[in-house]
């Protein structure tokens, strides 16, 4: 029976010890395999005890070898899960192969198109001469992920929506779990964007949103008139964040509507008639006094510069009883021209009539 | 004229930054005559100069004493030079008083040191009332003045929103030092997630000099010191001056040769010409050689009656460009180193344009800055055509905002210096070089702890814009970088060196070429822009952090406008191809068309139209095919105006958008409907707004935006309370709907103090699963000090 328990154990250990010399390696090639700056965030699986190792990730692509060997300096490897820590990976030694693809990464540390390998060994103490504790290779075939390119509102455009819709390309290639993320902020006086981003609270700070669109959130606060927005999207996975649009901004801005006159700029009727030629910007202006009852005003206007020019459809003007400040807009009605003279013809409820001369001048826009 | 123009036409007149419209109505040609040639002008300085101050016969001894006679200043009062001592004086040590001695005593006739004394001397005329003595320093008491401090906390239940709670505040303070005024604000972003764990509170500190503010100072403290309009000789009677100096000088040759003639006069001397002059001095029978060779050098002197009647014609035209001139801060402040005392530090600042220290964003040109967010300085300084910008600091990738991500992005942190030179301003007609070099850093900070490999990034830029006349403007810019990756052993300096050391490997990787043309026709209202960008696979710039790589780019726009702008239309394309890899001709191809149009039927009502395809292709080695397609037409109307005497808006929206994109599992294909109107119109005491969107896929392939979205409110006055109530009815379909109430109030508490609170309640009739992001309780509070 004793025989029995220690061929048990003996099998049992013959099973076990190899399993707990296993060291494992987690790496995601489709995150984690773009750039040269996160090959080294794998992470290694430690079911040993604390030991001083060092790490060597070569790069391989199928076509054009060589791309790249990293030799970390040696660190602690501890039980449980462990990730490079930053000091050994900072000063790591770094070379490159000479193909072109070596050549772009080397040079803007992504990686292009390609069938890569990614192999992660593992050495005792600091030098790389005897046999690697574990070594671990995941392949991938590499599609680069494209710039995510914002599409509305354009990049400094003026709009009057003030919950407007934004828009995006999606990240491509898709890859499974993609989120997008989009900011908004207001950029305030005297700030630029790349600020504004950093530094204000956000508008929008929207995650979790599947498709490369998002509806102005029913919650949030709508866009105020005259103010300058800020907005970025990334595109992210679980927690990690896998890319960014540039920065883009936009103002809200709506069309003005006319100001309405200040009352001193309504002269008495008496005093028109009598002047010169009166400038209408636009519009008549005038005020008269009338002691009759509430009734239209009848009036007619004539072109003086091209007589032949019939003007229809002048608007209907109501007079009151007491003092009058008559409006009557003429922009956007046809037949006045800039600079061209015209004559009015007035009826007043008193029977009085009365002939004002002006310029049409086309109002600023 | 073009004699008076030339001595008007101070140091500030050279300079190229002037506004455009005054250096047009200055003739050209006159920057190489100066006072010394006009003795004309300098006798009606000193005329004036003597009937401003009174004489008082008692000259001051004391240094400096300065060679009036030499300086051609003979023609002053013993009151004026005494003044005129004072002046130089005023404001300086004795050791700087000891060494102005120095230099006039050991002073040749340079022209340098006699056209210092004649800046003086308008200065001295442009002086006003009882200022002497006094000094010409800027007023240099240190102040502060908290200009605003706010404070806004919001919560949102929303499940997406990262933190529920956000907190930001802010603290805008004004303050000068030696008389240089900056700005500092100070903000703090912080928020805490719904297990109530505070996230690391992020600060911003900025101090940025107001240069505007500076040059208003300075503008002031010259206004108040001096008479400007005096110190361009504006009122100066430069005709009667003329007169009395040729009646002088008249007298003096008729003294030095008693002549029996003499008769000639002033006026005649003035409005003669040469062949006239002589006639008059044969009648009058003054013939002597002597005495005709000294008038005819005087006439000479004088100018041809022609100049003579331009110049003093022409002194009104330059007395109403000058005024105008004079308005502007930054054109007086540019004087003002001739006439206030300022140490070489204000000196240096009245040509800083841009200084700014702390958490900052920095930009200069697409290829160099751009877009970048730093934690250091940067400062831009541009005297005369000289340009020169220095940065340096710490780029951070990520943000509070980004509070519970990782980076895997490739774009790491760096820390960096920058340098950019040349002639002319950014944005202006310039040709400059800039050189950045960056060293990858991690990033421990708001609980971020990002490693970084060690990282040399070298990247050198040729900007230059020119400038086609009245065809408009070409920009250029020629970037190239070069990268290193550190190798251990090895500092960080021998890493530097080795990527600036091979910056002219792999040159088409890694360089990046910008061009792009702007012009405009004012006169048929078209504006047009044409552009080319390339860059390649290996271009990277920490200094341009959304800087594309591995792409060309190309694209125009066309804007035109009719009936003054009441009707507008644009078209625009960008187009960009963006390789993958440097072995295959794969590629992704990314199409924008955008055809914009507007219509302004009368002031209050407005019709638009737009029209987008962005289509993004895929070229890969299994095929081609089209991996996301957004397609869009929609129309949109603003209108205002009023009805039954209420004014009333109106902004709506009708569009159709197809939308098709890949999924990992399957395409995307969508159709959608989108409505959105905003109406708003004035009722009793207040105003009632009615907001509805409408979002519908008719092909049901989108889980969500599948929205409908209305609101109804009131917006009224209650005391003195601004408030808002609105009704709101949400219901996006498989989602969620919702029902709800959003209070908004808003006061003005003591004058300085303003409050607004907003809270969104909402009850869900209906619950699912899909439901990321519609939160039910969502609320802000803003306080705000205010000090003009």
């Amino acid at each position: 029976m004793k025989g029995y328990r220690i061929l048990l154990t003996g099998l049992l250990l013959c099973v076990l010890l190899p399993l707990k010399a296993q060291i494992t390696f987690a790496f995601m090639p489709e995150i984690q395999g773009r750039t040269l700056e996160n090959v080294y965030k794998v992470r290694v699986s430690n079911p040993a005890a604390r030991q001083t190792v060092n790490l060597v990730i070569n790069i391989t692509e199928a076509k054009s070898g060589a791309v790249v060997t990293i030799r970390t300096n040696p660190f602690e490897l501890m039980p449980g899960m462990n990730t490079v820590p930053p000091g050994a990976v900072y000063n790591a030694v770094v070379s490159f192969g000479s193909s072109k693809i070596a050549t772009i990464v080397r040079q803007s540390g992504f990686f292009p198109e390609g069938d890569y390998d990614y192999c992660f060994q593992l050495y005792e103490g600091g030098s790389h001469s005897t046999a690697p504790l574990e070594e671990q290779c995941f392949s991938y075939n590499l599609q680069p992920f494209s710039a995510m390119q914002l599409i509305q509102p354009y990049d400094g455009d003026k709009l009057c929506d003030k919950r407007p819709t934004f828009s995006w390309q999606p990240l491509m290639p898709a890859v499974n779990g993609v989120m997008y993320r989009l900011l908004l902020v207001e950029v305030k006086e005297d700030q630029q964007r790349a600020e504004a981003l950093r530094m204000n609270l956000a508008i929008i700070n929207q995650r979790q949103i599947p498709m490369p669109v998002l509806l102005y959130p029913s919650m949030a606060n709508q866009l105020e008139e005259g103010k300058k927005y800020a907005w970025q999207v990334s595109a992210y996975k679980n927690e990690l964040l896998l890319a960014e649009s540039e920065i883009w901004d936009f103002t809200v801005e709506c069309e003005k509507p006319p100001v309405d006159p200040v009352p001193d700029a309504f002269r008495n009727l008496e005093d028109l008639t009598k002047g010169n030629f009166y400038i209408a910007r636009g519009q008549l202006l005038f005020a008269f006094n009338n002691t009759y009852a509430a009734t239209k005003l009848q009036y007619s206007i004539q072109c003086l510069t091209k007589p032949d020019q019939h003007i229809k459809k002048l608007p209907t003007v109501k007079v009151a009883r007491g003092m009058n400040q008559v409006v009557i807009d003429l922009s956007g009605k046809s037949g006045f021209v800039d600079g061209y003279f015209y004559i009015m013809d007035v009826k007043l409820p008193s029977g009085e009539q009365k002939q004002l001369r002006f310029i049409y001048k086309q109002p600023e826009e | 004229m073009v004699c008076l123009l030339a001595w008007l036409r101070p140091v500030a007149f050279a300079n190229p930054l002037i506004p455009q419209v005054l250096q047009d109505t200055l003739p050209g040609d006159l920057a190489a005559r100066n006072l010394i040639n006009q003795p004309v002008l300098k006798s009606a300085l000193v005329n004036a100069i003597n009937s401003k101050v009174v004489d008082l016969h008692s000259l001051d001894t004391t240094p400096p004493a300065l060679p009036f006679e030499r300086l051609g200043l003979s023609g002053l009062h013993q009151g004026a030079r005494a003044q005129f001592v004072q002046y130089m004086k005023a404001g300086n040590t004795a050791t700087a008083i000891a060494k102005m001695q120095r230099l006039f005593d050991g002073m040749k006739d340079s022209t340098k040191q006699t056209r210092y004394i004649d800046n003086k001397l308008r200065g001295f005329y442009a002086l006003r009332e009882q200022q002497l003595p006094g000094n010409f320093t800027l007023p240099g008491k240190p102040e502060n003045k908290v200009k605003g401090i706010s404070w806004t906390s919001t919560y949102s239940d929303s499940t997406a929103m990262m933190s529920g709670w956000w907190n930001e505040g802010t603290i805008q303070d004004v303050f000068s030092i030696s008389s240089i005024p900056f700005q500092l604000n100070y903000s703090t972003l912080s928020g805490y997630d719904y297990t109530n764990t505070s996230l690391q509170d992020a600060h911003f500190m900025k101090i940025s000099f107001d240069r505007e503010a500076y040059l208003e100072k300075i503008n002031q403290q010259l206004q108040k010191k001096y008479d400007l309009k005096k110190y361009f000789l504006e009122d100066l009677d430069v005709k009667s001056s003329m007169k009395k100096y040729a009646a002088d000088q008249l007298v003096l040759i008729k003294g030095s040769k008693d002549s029996v003639g003499g008769k000639l006069s002033a006026d005649q001397l003035m409005y003669l010409d040469s062949a006239q002059l002589r006639n008059v001095l044969i009648r009058n029978r003054d013939t002597s050689a002597g005495y005709y060779n000294k008038v005819m050098a005087l006439k000479r002197q004088l100018g041809g009656v022609k100049e003579m009647n331009q110049m003093l014609g022409g002194q009104q035209r330059v007395n109403g460009n000058i005024q105008g001139w004079l308005q502007k801060p930054e054109n007086t402040s540019r004087i003002a180193g001739n006439l206030l005392h300022m140490s070489p530090l204000q000196r240096l600042m009245m040509n800083m344009k841009d200084l700014k220290v702390g958490s900052i964003g920095a930009n200069a040109s697409k290829g160099s800055l751009s877009d970048l967010f730093m934690t250091g300085a940067a400062g831009t300084f541009l005297k005369g055509n000289k340009f020169i910008m220095l940065a340096a600091g710490k780029s951070n990738e990520l943000g509070v905002q980004d509070v519970g991500l990782q980076s895997a992005t490739g774009h790491g942190s760096y820390g960096m210096q920058f340098l950019r030179l040349g002639r002319g301003d950014i944005g202006n007609k310039q040709s400059h070089v800039s050189v950045l070099n960056a060293n990858s850093k991690s990033q421990q900070q708001y609980g971020f702890n990002t490693a970084a490999i060690r990282r040399n990034v070298f990247v050198g830029s040729v900007s230059q814009q020119l400038s086609l006349g009245e065809l408009g403007t070409l920009d250029f810019e020629l970037s190239k970088s070069s990268s290193q990756f550190g190798s251990g052993g090895q500092d960080a300096a021998a890493v530097s060196k080795s990527a600036a050391g091979q910056f002219l490997d792999d040159i088409w990787a890694t360089a990046s070429i910008g061009m792009a043309y702007n012009g405009d026709v004012k006169k048929i209202g078209l504006t047009h822009k044409v552009y080319f960008n390339y860059a390649g696979l290996g271009y990277v710039n920490p200094g341009a952090p959304f800087a594309s790589r591995g792409t060309l780019q190309y694209g125009f726009l066309v804007k035109r406008s009719w009936l003054r702008n009441k009707a507008a239309v644009s078209l625009r394309t960008d187009i960009r191809d963006l390789a993958v890899s440097p072995l295959t001709d794969n590629k992704r191809k990314s199409l924008q068309y955008a055809l914009d149009a507007r219509y302004r039927f009368t002031r209050r009502f407005t019709l638009s139209m737009n029209v987008l395809q962005n289509s993004l292709k895929e070229n890969t080695d299994a095929g081609k095919y089209t991996a996301f397609l957004n397609r869009k037409i929609s129309f949109i109307s603003q209108a205002n105006g009023k009805i039954a005497g209420k004014s009333f808006s109106n902004n709506s929206s009708l569009g159709l958008q197809q939308l098709n994109y890949m999924q990992p599992d399957a395409p995307v294909k969508s159709l959608f409907i989108n409505a959105t109107s905003m109406q708003t119109w004035m009722a009793g005491p207040g105003m009632v707004m009615i907001s509805a969107l409408y979002s519908r896929d008719v092909n049901n392939a989108a889980v969500y935006n599948n929205m409908l979205n209305t609101e109804a409110g009131y917006q009224y006055l209650l005391w003195k309370l601004s408030c808002s109530s609105s009704l709101i009815y949400m219901d996006s379909k498989d989602v969620v709907t919702q029902i709800g109430l959003r209070q908004q109030v808003a006061a003005q508490l003591f004058k300085r103090w303003s409050l607004s609170i907003s809270a969104d309640g909402r009850q869900n009739l209906r619950n699912t699963t899909a439901n990321y992001y519609y939160g039910r309780f969502n609320t802000a509070m803003s306080l705000h000090y205010q000090i003009n």
